[in-house]
């Protein structure tokens, strides 16, 4: 039941869930909390094999989830791309997603430690915010940058917005949901 | 004559068809509003999904709102009629603005005729949703230049159930969707508490720079050369955004249905300048230098628009 359940946390980040699977699934994750931090760790992996990670992140982090993904598909024998290895695309990927989340916890709680070849469980991570904030050197030494400058022009054009608008104070979602990812740049043209 | 008829009374269909869509949004813009509501919904944007919970009361104190993030890093908005505060724990800093007094005018605009030039309004009909009847109002863009948008609403309470924010080939950018809701439950004053202290956090706040301390105050000293057709200036003022900084001119410009700022400060010497697009889903911001100035321009519209109102600051004055 539990396996099956990460499976579909797995699927839900991956967005392969269907309507009817994902409302359910969402509804659980709305009352659960163990599972909404599960939720958190696989979207970590997701976002870090997208290499979408938020620039606070150790930059090489993504190369050494790459290597341990590596490392851990090997003993499977379930080579990327072949038949076989999209039949059993579920759970491999959920093995492989699990482990890397164990690695994401891990790296980033010590950064220049190398990567632990044995992992402990899932369940005794920490929720993201907390290894995000373990990580390297603390905010407050940070250069400001131009993402981290925007929160004050978004929390202030969202009033303006949230007054004008229809949908109430849903516009500051997005101030909320920003927290690990502090938006995308482009460079200046 | 017969085809003339017909096409006067399509028109005239369309047109009640298009006030009744017309009136389902002002309906929900009034439950968000007005209504006790304790939800639970799920934001998807940028591939990513995270999971807040919000949190309504009306009482004789006013509007007191919350709004917190589930699965990200436990940042939290908290809003009532004099403030909005802001906590961001991955910063470490808590940033306070103030409320904005409603608008004299009607959120969504009487005005059809106005906003019909720029917009669609459809009625598609009825869903199901979380146990609730739900209408479902599509607000569709003429142009490139604004954002879609879908409701679903629910058919008592007028209360909004879903909404779908859409691109031009019409994808969905963002999507805000209740997986459980209670409208018009008792809401105890202890869900509208922050859980965080914000005790050893660096506090930011934002104010607005009034009439009597600037002779210049109602002068924008900056016009936008290039507007996207229908959005017309709304608003001006002066604000003080950063500690560090200067005041800004805010322009804020609206089409009816979309909001965009423009904010025009002295640049820092010693900080970056903010140059080209930042996007954090449906929400674009685009930054550029001008003459020794930080202009910085905020909206729900696409890159394009954005860009277009920002490359087109220019001083009063300048040709």
């Amino acid at each position: 039941m539990k396996d099956t359940l990460n499976e579909q946390i797995s699927a839900l980040v991956d967005d392969e869930l269907d309507a009817a699977e994902q409302a359910l699934l969402l509804r659980q994750l709305a009352r659960d909390e163990s599972l909404r931090r599960q939720f958190a760790r696989y979207q970590l992996v997701s976002d870090a094999l997208k290499d979408s990670l938020p620039e606070r992140v150790d930059p090489d982090f993504h190369r050494r989830v790459q290597a341990a993904l590596q490392d851990e598909a090997a003993p499977h024998g379930v080579a990327a791309g072949t038949h076989l290895g999209r039949l059993f695309r579920p759970l491999a990927g959920l093995a492989v997603a699990a482990s890397v989340a164990v690695v994401a916890v891990l790296s980033l709680q010590s950064v220049r430690e190398t990567v632990p070849q044995s992992a402990p469980a899932v369940a005794s991570a920490p929720a993201p915010a907390d290894y995000i904030r373990a990580e390297g050197s603390p905010p407050a030494a940070l250069p400001a940058t131009p993402a981290r400058d925007l929160d004050a022009y978004l929390v202030n054009h969202n009033e303006v917005a949230v007054n004008r608008g229809m949908r109430g104070m849903l516009p500051y979602m997005r101030i909320v949901g920003q927290g690990e990812q502090p938006g995308s740049q482009e460079a200046a043209e | 004559m017969r085809p003339l008829l017909l096409a006067l009374l399509l028109c005239c269909s369309q047109a009640v068809a298009a006030d009744a869509a017309r009136q389902w949004l002002h309906g929900m813009s009034e439950a968000l509003k007005t209504l006790d509501y304790d939800g639970t919904f799920v934001y998807q944007h940028d591939g990513r999904l995270d999971v807040m919970r919000i949190v309504h009361r009306v009482d004789d104190g006013g509007r007191r709102e919350r709004l917190v993030s589930l699965t990200g890093s436990a940042r939290e908005v908290l809003r009532d009629d004099r403030s909005v505060t802001c906590i961001l724990p991955d910063n470490k800093s808590v940033m306070i603005g103030r409320s904005r007094s409603p608008q004299p005018f009607p959120v969504v605009p009487d005005d059809l005729a106005t906003i019909s030039r720029y917009y669609r309004l459809q009625d598609k009909g009825d869903d199901h949703m979380i146990g609730y009847r739900a209408r479902i109002i599509a607000v569709i863009p003429k142009d490139e230049f604004r954002y879609g948008y879908r409701f679903w609403i629910e058919q008592d309470s007028r209360m909004l159930l879903r909404s779908d924010l859409t691109g031009e080939d019409g994808s969905t950018i963002e999507q805000v969707q209740f997986t459980a809701l209670d409208v018009g439950i008792d809401i105890p004053v202890s869900d509208l508490q922050p859980s965080l202290t914000g005790d050893d956090y660096t506090w930011h706040r934002q104010t607005e720079i009034n009439a009597a301390q600037d002779s210049s105050y109602g002068m924008p000293g900056w016009m936008v050369r290039e507007l996207p057709a229908g959005f017309m200036l709304t608003d001006f003022g002066r604000r003080r955004l950063h500690e560090q900084g200067g005041d800004a001119e805010h322009m804020v410009f609206s089409d009816g249905m979309a909001t965009v700022s423009v904010y025009i400060e002295q640049a820092l010497p010693d900080t970056d300048a903010f140059t080209g697009l930042s996007t954090m889903g449906a929400m674009n911001a685009y930054g550029a230098l001008v003459d020794g100035y930080q202009v910085t321009v905020v909206g729900e519209v696409p890159p394009a628009t954005v860009k277009m109102i920002a490359t087109s600051v220019q001083r009063q004055g300048a040709s």
